[in-house]
């Protein structure tokens, strides 16, 4: 997962104040005492992207995958996105997917 | 021969019409028991011909027989055929089972629920037998699938399972209107004994999921497989999100394409479903490239700069290549590049991704410095043609690439025994810049481009000082003082510049900036101070007084009158000023200066001694200090183990200002007179001291281990009065044991190895360090004698190899050169180390080893030697 992607800022439109805001909004939303990790993330990610230093070394010299594995982007929360990234399927597509499984 | 055989095969048979309807009938029961189904329906098809209502019930166990063993075998649409071909058949348990799975292979719950119904109360009748046919979960699962109220022919004589059916479709309804609390209240009802136990485990998954409670959700699905459900099976893709991703069963759960193609659905990332899961599997199959090729074919516009998923994968699929081993790496980052230069002019991601990964790449090998230069400059051409020019992003890859060839690399020396026995070295380390002239080119075109880009300055400056172009260096620190006159790291670079040319005056100006931007900083304090001092001390030998004076006062102004600190304390700057004092033959001030000090002093007998040594180190005559020495005589005479420590503490600070300072000045033997003085002290008072003390002097004493002198001696036998056992005893003694051997052996690194496991139960960490960093340094020794003992003339070799070590190094210092000169155009760093490992023979080789935590200045400070040092 990008910086970027964790405090969902667009690249080409980065600058300090957009990333400011998209941190503290995030910090707003997901406080250090109830979400320790996801705080954590989200600092780092505003590190690597704070200032237009930064986020042009991070553009420059940034050596980490993210992940380990492709699928691995299935599994991180989007910034802006949140949970709602994660939504139940309608009762229809619920009951196919069951039987997809039963009858596989 | 084939047919005669066949024929000889048919004779013996007798045909099928001459067979008598017993034969047959036996032959059925016979094929239904061997387990051959088949030629058992075809057998009693016959029999029915003859008597439909005698062996029709032969007929349906055969093709119920024929049913299960094609379904075992995966022939669901024969079984299917075959099924039908039965008729109606009579509700009994095995043929109820049979439907249920035929549903389940199928799909037609519905056509099954009456089935399932029947085997479900029968099975909770029987008081649950929950193997095979019997099990109630199949018919659960399909009662639930089949969406549909429990068959109203048993409804009303089984109300229970018909209700708990109801709660588990109310809740599953529930979820999917993300009313988690009400599913879950839905399904409170069900017992632990219910047969829809598991769907309650499901639906506990399902709403921790949606709320984003992985841990939760992890649980409850982890928990199914257990109960012997198939939903196991349709919670593995919210597992594959939810599993750690190094555990093993999620790796291996995320080989499977279809299950990856759920996980992503689940995952509102359905435009994925198609590319991700086939790149993952290829990925995990080592077939890297084929693995990027089938997510750029896939059209989910990959690689690009986004704040999504694309972006995550394209992030992954560029820096993986780290990751890789070396040849699989080395491939994957050339396919990549072949990649960006067909992309040129198309495709700035992949232009530009693959030029920047091919120079990071290239980064890692030795020798590659140029090569890598050109390529960042390349990608700077094309980030300028496809995105316009950068100055700022051009500054910071001129800077990164001068740091490469600002590295520092050791000179090769060969085989430095004394490092490895952990003595100190006589030569020191020695080490070259890899190509200063590209380095300083690389800084100043980063400067160039940016003239605000401090930390290009600063590494500019580093380089200067580094390779010791001190001219350069001092015009560079006044350009970058006057850019960045409020920035405290350059403020302080500046006066520790100074300092190290003997401006102490601009050095003191420098810091008390520094000072005024962040006055709480102890190291800049530490300093300041140290610069006054130095400043305070060319004064009084020039006889200004005055001068001499405001310097004590700025000192005072920032000391802390109540710490025992060599460098803050009140009562020590006093001390030193009482020197320069005495230095100016102003005897008055000097003994008012001591008076106050004295006064001062957190600590009167470490004052005394720091005062005397400090006095004599800075050619005071010690005639002139009677009535001192004196008291001295007496505080040795009466000092006990505690004392003897503070003195020891003393004692190794004045080292350290010793240190640098050539032997000619008199100062050595004087303090060498003293260490003797001191050493007698400590033998003779350790006797009396605990473990702690003893370890504190052991450590001070330990190069006696080598020499032979008597001190460590008295420790080991104190130690070993105190417990012979003790880890603490065992390794002093065991490190004068290989002291007296000179060469290590196995023996020796296990019975450290079992010391070290003794260290470990006292939870004393800095002896289980020391421990540690000791049998590293046997290790080490070891393998070396054991490299010579293969290769060499045996082990006499390396008896001789210290010698000549010693022989051919001898009398060297700055003139030094290693064995193998460093590349042309290399810089040597001059060997700052060198001249301070030469005092007297009794002195541990390591400085941060000892106690004293307040003496070595913090990493970016000058160490005290620069400062103090003529």
């Amino acid at each position: 997962m990008t910086p970027y992607e964790i405090l969902a800022v667009d690249p080409q439109q980065a600058d300090d104040q957009i990333v400011r805001r998209a941190y503290l909004e995030l910090v707003r939303r997901y406080p250090p005492d109830r979400f320790p990790d996801r705080f954590q993330a989200i600092h780092a990610a505003y590190e690597q992207l704070k200032d237009e230093r930064s986020r042009l070394e991070y553009y420059l010299f940034d050596r980490h995958p993210g992940i380990s594995l492709p699928f691995e982007v299935l599994r991180e929360e989007r910034g802006d996105a949140g949970e709602q990234s994660r939504k139940p399927p309608d009762f229809n597509h619920l009951q196919q997917y069951l039987r997809q499984w039963m009858s596989r | 021969m084939a047919r005669k055989k066949k024929k000889s095969r048919a004779r013996s048979k007798p045909p099928e019409e001459q067979l008598t309807i017993e034969q047959l009938e036996a032959r059925a029961a016979e094929n239904l028991e061997a387990g051959n189904p088949r030629q058992a329906v075809k057998d009693a098809r016959k029999l029915c011909g003859h008597d439909r209502e005698r062996y029709e019930s032969l007929l349906r166990r055969a093709g119920v027989a024929l049913v299960d063993s094609l379904l075992l075998n995966g022939k669901v649409s024969q079984a299917r055929t075959v099924f039908a071909s039965l008729g109606n058949l009579p509700p009994t348990p095995e043929c109820d089972a049979l439907t249920v799975r035929l549903a389940r292979e199928t799909g037609d719950f519905a056509a099954a629920a009456e089935a399932a119904a029947r085997l479900l109360t029968t099975a909770a009748s029987d008081d649950g037998g929950d193997s095979d046919d019997r099990s109630p979960l199949l018919p659960a699962d399909v009662l639930v699938l089949s969406f549909a109220e429990f068959p109203p022919s048993q409804a009303a004589a089984h109300p229970v399972p018909a209700a708990e059916l109801r709660q588990v479709h109310r809740a599953l309804a529930l979820i999917c209107e993300q009313s988690y609390d009400e599913a879950l209240a839905a399904v409170r009802g069900l017992g632990r004994h219910s047969p829809f136990a598991h769907w309650r485990l499901f639906v506990k998954g399902l709403a921790a999921f949606y709320r984003g409670e992985d841990d939760k959700a992890r649980q409850a699905f982890e928990r199914l497989p257990e109960m012997g459900s198939w939903l196991a099976d349709a919670a593995s893709p919210f597992l594959l999100l939810l599993l750690p991703v190094d555990d093993a069963h999620c790796r291996q759960l995320a080989k499977d394409e279809e299950r990856l193609r759920a996980a992503c659905r689940l995952a509102g990332r359905s435009e994925l479903a198609e590319a991700l899961p086939r790149a993952n599997y290829l990925w995990m199959t080592g077939r890297y490239r084929d693995s990027f090729r089938f997510l750029r074919r896939s059209r989910i516009g990959f690689p690009a700069e986004t704040p999504d998923v694309i972006g995550s994968l394209t992030r992954f699929y560029y820096n993986a290549a780290f990751l890789l081993e070396d040849e699989a790496g080395e491939r994957y980052v050339d396919f990549l590049f072949e990649e960006a230069e067909k992309s040129r002019g198309k495709n700035p991601t992949l232009m530009l991704r693959g030029i920047r990964l091919v120079a990071l790449f290239s980064e890692g090998f030795d020798g590659e410095e140029e090569a890598v230069f050109s390529i960042w400059q390349d990608f700077l051409f094309c980030y300028q043609t496809s995105c316009g020019r950068n100055p700022r992003l051009a500054s910071l890859v001129y800077a990164h690439v001068g740091e490469l060839f600002a590295r520092t690399e050791e000179a090769q020396t060969g085989i430095n025994p004394f490092l490895l026995l952990g003595l100190p070295d006589p030569v020191g380390e020695q080490r070259y810049i890899l190509n200063p002239e590209m380095a300083e080119k690389c800084f100043q075109s980063a400067v160039k481009e940016d003239e605000w880009n401090r930390l290009a300055w600063l590494s500019l400056l580093n380089l200067y000082d580094q390779a010791g172009w001190k001219s350069k260096r001092n015009r560079l620190l006044d350009e970058i003082v006057k850019r960045f006159p409020d920035d405290k790291a350059v403020l302080v670079r500046a006066g520790a510049g100074c300092c190290d040319r003997g401006a102490w005056d601009k050095g003191r100006k420098y810091y008390r900036r520094a000072l005024d931007l962040d006055p709480r900083d102890r190291a800049l304090q530490e300093r300041f101070i140290l610069a006054v001092t130095r400043l305070a001390l060319k004064q009084a030998v020039n006889g200004r007084l005055k001068r001499c004076f405001s310097l004590l006062d700025e000192v005072l102004a920032i000391a802390r009158p109540e710490m025992d600190h060599f460098n803050l304390g009140s009562s020590y700057l006093l001390g030193r000023w009482s020197v320069f004092f005495l230095l100016a033959a102003e005897n008055d001030h000097a003994w008012d200066c001591f008076e106050q000090a004295l006064k001062q002093a957190p600590n009167e007998p470490k004052f005394l001694y720091f005062f005397w040594l400090y006095a004599l180190g800075r050619g005071i005559d010690p005639r002139s200090l009677g009535r001192l020495e004196k008291s001295l005589k007496k505080m040795f005479r009466s000092a006990d183990i505690a004392a003897a420590l503070e003195l020891l503490e003393v004692f190794e600070y004045c080292l350290l200002l010793v240190e640098g300072r050539d032997e000619d000045e008199g100062f050595m033997p004087l303090l060498e007179k003293e260490e003797k003085k001191l050493r007698r002290l400590l033998t003779r008072v350790v006797r009396r001291a605990d473990t702690d003390q003893v370890v504190r002097v052991a450590e001070y004493a330990v190069d006696d281990a080598v020499t032979g002198r008597g001190l460590f001696r008295a420790c080991l036998r104190r130690l070993r009065s105190l417990d012979s056992r003790s880890p603490y005893y065992l390794f002093y003694a065991s490190v004068a044991e290989v002291a007296k051997k000179k060469i290590p052996c196995n023996e020796d690194i296990d019975s450290l190895r079992h010391i070290l496991s003794l260290a470990e139960e006292t939870r004393d960490q800095v002896f289980i360090a020391r421990v540690k960093k000791h049998l590293e340094q046997m290790e080490a020794v070891v393998a070396l004698v054991e490299e010579i003992k293969s290769h060499g003339d045996g082990l006499t070799d390396f008896n001789h190899l210290m010698d000549d070590f010693v022989d051919d190094h001898e009398g060297e210092s700055d003139d030094w050169e290693p064995d193998f000169p460093p590349p042309p155009g290399a810089v040597q760093v001059p060997p700052s180390w060198l001249d301070s490992h030469r005092f007297g023979s009794g002195r541990s080789p390591d400085k941060s080893d000892r106690p004293n935590k307040e003496v070595p200045p913090p990493p970016e400070t000058p160490s005290l030697l620069d400062l103090l040092d003529d």
